[in-house]
């Protein structure tokens, strides 16, 4: 079960970027490094600790998903209310760990090492992530898992240690994403996570939930459509924007548009 | 809790109505004492929070569906009201019905494109409506963006800035609430909200036009929240976006979850409880050390006990759904649903209906008893369905006369029950004609093709299990009744008569099928071969012109098969047409006219009994052939 | 010496419903044992039971004389017991491939270890070689029945459980598929096999029961029931009424 609430407020761990050590005597690359690992390596414990206490017992219970989606919703909000509250509501900086240089210029587009920075990482993932999914012995179980549960136990897969993993996995992305919105941004707030949270399971469903080039793409796209909409309708639109999208593709093309049948992928 | 409830279940009617009205005006008259900041707070929070609570409560509560951006449609009533008083020049009792219209518009917006989603993408994007509608707020020149509309009139009347007339304001909308969900629940509307969340598609399959039903509960509950926005707008005289965040969206499903989900007792509990324990804490110095202790415990630096207040409210979400599903003062029925241990309290008195036996000609099931025995009712031309590249079934064809009963048999994965959804409106065919009575049924939801007179049951039963074997027929009477929210509300004469008739016809049905001592129980208390009888009732109730019935032996020891033979053939005797599939050969061979025989989606056989049993080719498909 | 399986009273319920109402049963090393009976008798629960799938409510299960009871479906895998469920069930987005790796999955063997396993299967299985990149989804009724036993056998199991693996399939395919239950049974694989088609089953099989409405009603030598009026009398019946 690779919910998708999870995705949304795994997102939330970026909060935990502020507290992380910002610039040690290392190079650069390993302090970003550094924090990236740190960042990923926190937000992937939370996750699988959530699993264990919210979702495993629902799950063992045989709950209905409203349970699960409630429970979502309740520990997202935890979480965000425990950093508002230990951090303080307001915007924290984020120490400028990369210096922001202008490498060219292309076609008007000025390319800046924050933003090669956050491609090529998000690249790298994406090649890393697939591989595990679809190469490795593990990832076949979570495929296994995700397309028909109780074979799966036949074939020997321990079905808890599979979720508790996709929510570690999960865990971990959301963390180097934080690390790179960080980076990116230069500030982090208690609710920085939750829109990004919501975008992600948009980008998702637009190139198709089950699919990870369908999910990278879906950003990608989603980013675009969003950034064209703003110049087009003005700024604060921009979310209205993405939410519309959401909407339309959920009613027109509810598989995402690299989709795997949705129904399989979320059996 | 089971206490309270015991002892509610056994007070009369009368006794109830004069414990409510009690409770009534210790409400309405114990704030007179108080000072006024503590009748504000009555107000805002408690009051609005109750209110918002039992409109959130029908979306999901009772028709199961999680609604993340409420809030939006308490806000949409507080902008009209605002809008139109202060720059359209009605008055604040002329805005109330346009606050309420336009909510509830707005709740069938949102709800058109989305009720057909699955649970979890609903929730986001409800969630999304939320704050689309609070981007719009803060980014709209006309709605005063982030500065919100100030100057909103009070109400004629004694409403000025007196706190008191408003408290009471909203304790008369919560309690017309109240009765606007205790009357839906007791209609045909609230029996179709309970068969959804229950089991979606064996309620199309019942004739519940699930889809329209849902949207019903956006709109009401949407009504209610666009009161709350009035009410809220009229007092406060001045509102902007920030009294509409997501963060009360959240409140208020704590509320309903804490509450217990579906019960109304505890619903205004639950929200009363959430309005009031951190206002009350602020003002004890045992908040305080609260506070003191939890700024300790976590690192921060909270003033007083509020800014706690969606830190422990979401913490004692997670605590409720994950230990108590059923929240602290349960509905009973939804107890079980959300999969909590119930204690099982005692059953409302068993409903009237005089018991005794029900000759089936007393009861005339048939639709159109005009035609002719024998005469053509169910057709199939050619019928092809594909799963994939799985052909499922393929040209069947098949013609059904009116009082006869067909049956079909073949080895597992033949087709048979594919052919029920075909004829269902389930699964749609690739190619090839249905009809009814010469109405064509192909591409027709699944709940018209009920309407249209075709009833099933299901292989592995698919009752309502949380709701009485009487409610789950009269949600098979439901599907030939016509009144909606408006008819319930009003309490109209078509709807009183149609609720007297389901309630007669449904209980004659359970007789009918031998079962009536069992009306007031659960349909999952009833002992195996009950539960089959009662989906037979329940079926028989939307009175088809074509019963389809999957397996209905299976699982049966002999003599209840042959209580079942016998019922199909009283059933039958009263003009039903039936269509059975069986893998019971003895019972197949006792009771049909014809036999058909499907093998690969293929009809291979189709004769009398006695023929099809000993053909050669029907025997090796049951068999296998010898090598 | 124990029997490889022993089933002693096993009860099963789904809600309130008796599934299996005391079953007992015994396989023994190098069988083919085979349960027959019309549908709803509690075959395909009786598999269930053993391999995990659903909890049983009364009775025992014990592989080797060592009791099932609270082994994790995952763990009797790794015991040997491996189920070829029944309407197949392979994964259909996962190559023919990868499918017989899920297979292997509780083995943990490198990817050479399982080379003797595949080309086992293979040989069982011509077709599968051919179709290897194929999704399992797009493979014909018969190739995926293959494909499922081929992915069960991957787990080198010495208990084979079989559910109606002749369901849905042309009879010339039914054959086909039952001489390869012959074969994987002479290598040395136990196999219990739940069948519709007694016909076929009573023939490959050792010995058999016959079970009614969770209940075994008779076990008796395969060879012995295959002329029984009361077995063709269980699936084409006689009369209720």
């Amino acid at each position: 079960m690779v919910g998708i609430f999870a995705s949304l407020f795994a997102m939330h761990a970026i909060g935990l970027d502020p507290a992380d050590p910002a610039r040690t005597g290392l190079s650069l690359a390993l302090t970003i490094g550094f924090v990236m690992l740190a960042a990923m390596a926190a937000s992937g414990v939370l996750a699988v600790a959530m699993e264990r206490v919210a979702y495993r017992p629902l799950r063992r219970r045989n709950a209905p998903r409203l349970a699960f989606l409630i429970a979502a919703v309740g520990l997202s909000f935890v979480l965000q209310e425990l950093f508002a509250l230990r951090y303080g509501r307001n915007q924290l900086g984020f120490p400028r760990v990369l210096e922001k240089k202008e490498l060219f210029s292309f076609g008007g587009a000025n390319v800046r090492t924050d933003k090669v920075l956050v491609v090529v990482a998000s690249l790298l993932l994406m090649v890393a992530l697939e591989r595990f999914v679809n190469r490795s012995r593990l990832g076949r179980g979570i495929r296994a898992t995700a397309q028909d549960p109780s074979t799966a136990a036949l074939m020997g897969v321990d079905i808890n240690r599979v979720v508790a993993l996709t929510f570690l996995l999960g865990g971990i992305l959301a963390g180097a994403a934080g690390t790179l919105f960080g980076i990116f941004f230069e500030a982090a707030r208690y609710n920085i996570g939750f829109l990004p949270g919501i975008k992600a399971f948009t980008a998702a469903v637009l190139g198709g939930i089950g699919n990870i080039r369908g999910a990278l793409f879906g950003g990608f796209l989603l980013g675009l459509l969003e950034n064209w909409g703003a110049t087009v309708l003005g700024g604060e639109w921009k979310d209205v924007f993405a939410f519309s999208v959401l909407v339309l593709v959920l009613l027109f093309r509810p598989t995402g548009l690299l989709g795997e049948s949705l129904a399989r992928a979320r059996a | 809790m089971a206490a309270v409830h015991r002892w509610w279940g056994a007070r009369t009617p009368v006794a109830r109505l004069v414990i409510g009205l009690g409770l009534l005006a210790l409400a309405a008259l114990l704030p007179l004492g108080l000072d006024p900041y503590w009748q504000g707070v009555l107000f805002y929070p408690v009051g609005i929070y109750v209110l918002l609570a039992l409109g959130l409560n029908i979306v999901v509560g009772q028709a199961g569906l999680l609604d993340l951006g409420y809030v939006a449609f308490y806000a949409v009533g507080a902008y009209t009201a605002a809008k139109l008083t202060t720059a359209e020049g009605l008055s604040s009792w002329g805005a109330l019905p346009l606050a309420i219209v336009i909510a509830a518009v707005a709740g069938v917006v949102l709800g058109a494109p989305t009720l057909r989603l699955r649970g979890d993408y609903l929730a986001i994007v409800t969630f999304g409506f939320g704050e689309i509608v609070h981007i719009v707020a803060q980014n709209s020149e006309s709605l005063g963006e982030a500065r919100g509309i100030p100057n909103i009139p009070h109400p004629a009347g004694p409403f000025r800035l007196d706190p008191l007339p408003y408290y009471e304001l909203t304790l008369a909308a919560i309690v017309l609430a109240v009765l606007v969900i205790v009357r839906l629940n007791r209609s045909r509307v609230g029996r179709a909200w309970a068969a959804i969340r229950e089991d979606e598609d064996a309620a199309e399959a019942m004739g519940v036009p699930t889809f329209r039903m849902k949207l019903w509960a956006f709109a009401v509950g949407a009504a209610i929240g666009g009161i709350g926005g009035w009410l809220y707008a009229s007092r406060v005289g001045f509102i902007n976006p920030d009294n509409f965040l997501f963060f009360l969206s959240l409140i208020i499903l704590s509320a309903v979850v804490l509450g217990g989900m579906g019960s109304i007792a505890g619903v205004i509990a639950g929200a009363f409880a959430i309005a009031f324990i951190p206002e009350y804490l602020r003002e004890v110095a045992a908040g305080e050390t609260l506070t003191r202790w939890l700024n300790t415990l976590i690192g921060g630096n909270a003033g007083d006990i509020t800014e706690y207040r969606v830190l422990l409210f979401g913490i004692a979400l997670i605590l409720v759904v994950v230990f108590r599903p059923q929240g602290i003062l349960p509905s009973r029925r939804r107890a079980a649903e959300l999969g909590a241990d119930v204690v099982d309290v005692e059953e409302e008195p068993a409903l009237v209906g005089a018991a005794g036996d029900v000759a089936a000609a007393d009861l005339d099931l048939r639709r159109n008893g005009e035609r002719p025995p024998g005469a053509p009712v169910l057709e199939l031309d050619g019928v092809r369905v594909a799963f994939g590249g799985v052909v499922a079934l393929d040209g069947f064809d098949l013609t059904v006369g009116e009082g006869e009963i067909v049956a079909v048999i073949g080895p597992n994965g033949a087709g048979k029950t594919t052919f029920f959804n075909a004829v269902t409106g389930v699964s749609r065919p690739a190619s090839g004609d249905v009809r009814l009575g010469g109405e064509k049924l192909v591409g027709r939801h699944p709940h018209e093709v009920t309407a249209a007179g075709v009833a099933r049951t299901f292989q592995n039963i698919r009752l309502f299990p949380e709701m009485t074997a009487l409610e789950n027929v009269m949600v098979g009477v439901d599907a030939r009744h016509r009144t909606s929210v408006p008819g319930a509300l009003l309490g109209l004469p078509r709807h009183r008569r149609e609720e007297r008739e389901a309630r007669e016809e449904a209980m004659r049905l359970l007789e009918l099928v031998a079962i009536g001592h069992r009306a007031g129980d659960l349909a999952r208390n009833l002992p195996y071969g009950d539960q089959r009888r009662l989906e037979i009732a329940r079926a028989v109730a939307t009175k088809p012109k074509v019963l389809l019935l999957d397996e209905p032996g299976a699982g049966m020891n002999q003599t209840e098969k042959r209580g079942l033979v016998d019922l199909i053939r009283r059933l039958r005797d009263t003009g039903l047409t039936i269509v059975l599939i069986e893998h019971d050969m003895g019972l197949v061979m006792g009771i049909s006219d014809r036999v058909v025989v499907l093998d690969f989606g293929e009809k291979i056989a189709e004769g009398r009994p006695a023929d099809v049993q000993s053909d050669p080719r029907v025997i090796e498909a049951y068999l296998g052939a010898p090598t | 010496m124990a029997a490889l399986l022993e089933l002693d009273d096993v009860a099963v319920h789904y809600g309130q419903v008796a599934a299996l109402k005391g079953v007992s049963l015994t396989v023994e090393e190098g069988e083919v044992v085979t349960l027959i009976g019309a549908n709803g008798a509690g075959k395909t629960t009786t598999l269930s039971a053993i391999s995990g799938l659903v909890p049983t409510t009364r009775g025992s299960i014990r592989l080797d004389g060592k009791d099932l009871g609270p082994v994790a479906a995952h763990e009797r895998v790794k015991l040997g017991i491996c189920q070829a469920p029944e309407g197949r069930h392979i994964f259909p987005g996962m190559t023919v491939m990868e499918n017989l790796e899920m297979g292997a999955y509780a083995r943990r063997a490198k990817r050479a270890d399982l080379q003797p396993d595949l080309d086992r299967v293979f040989d069982l299985f011509p077709r599968l070689a051919e179709r290897r990149e194929q999704p399992g989804g797009t493979l014909s009724g018969g190739e995926q029945q293959m494909l499922a036993i081929g992915r069960a056998l991957m787990a080198r199991p010495r208990l084979l459980l079989l559910d109606e693996p002749s369901m849905g399939l042309a009879p010339k395919l039914v054959t086909q598929i039952f001489e390869i239950v012959g074969e994987i049974n002479d290598q040395g694989t136990t196999v219990l096999l739940v069948e519709q088609n007694a016909a076929q089953a009573l023939q490959r099989a050792d010995r058999a029961y016959v079970m009614e409405a969770g209940r075994i009603v008779r076990s008796a030598e395969a060879a012995s029931l295959l002329e029984d009026e009361s077995v063709k009398a269980a699936y084409l019946g006689g009369s209720v009424t």
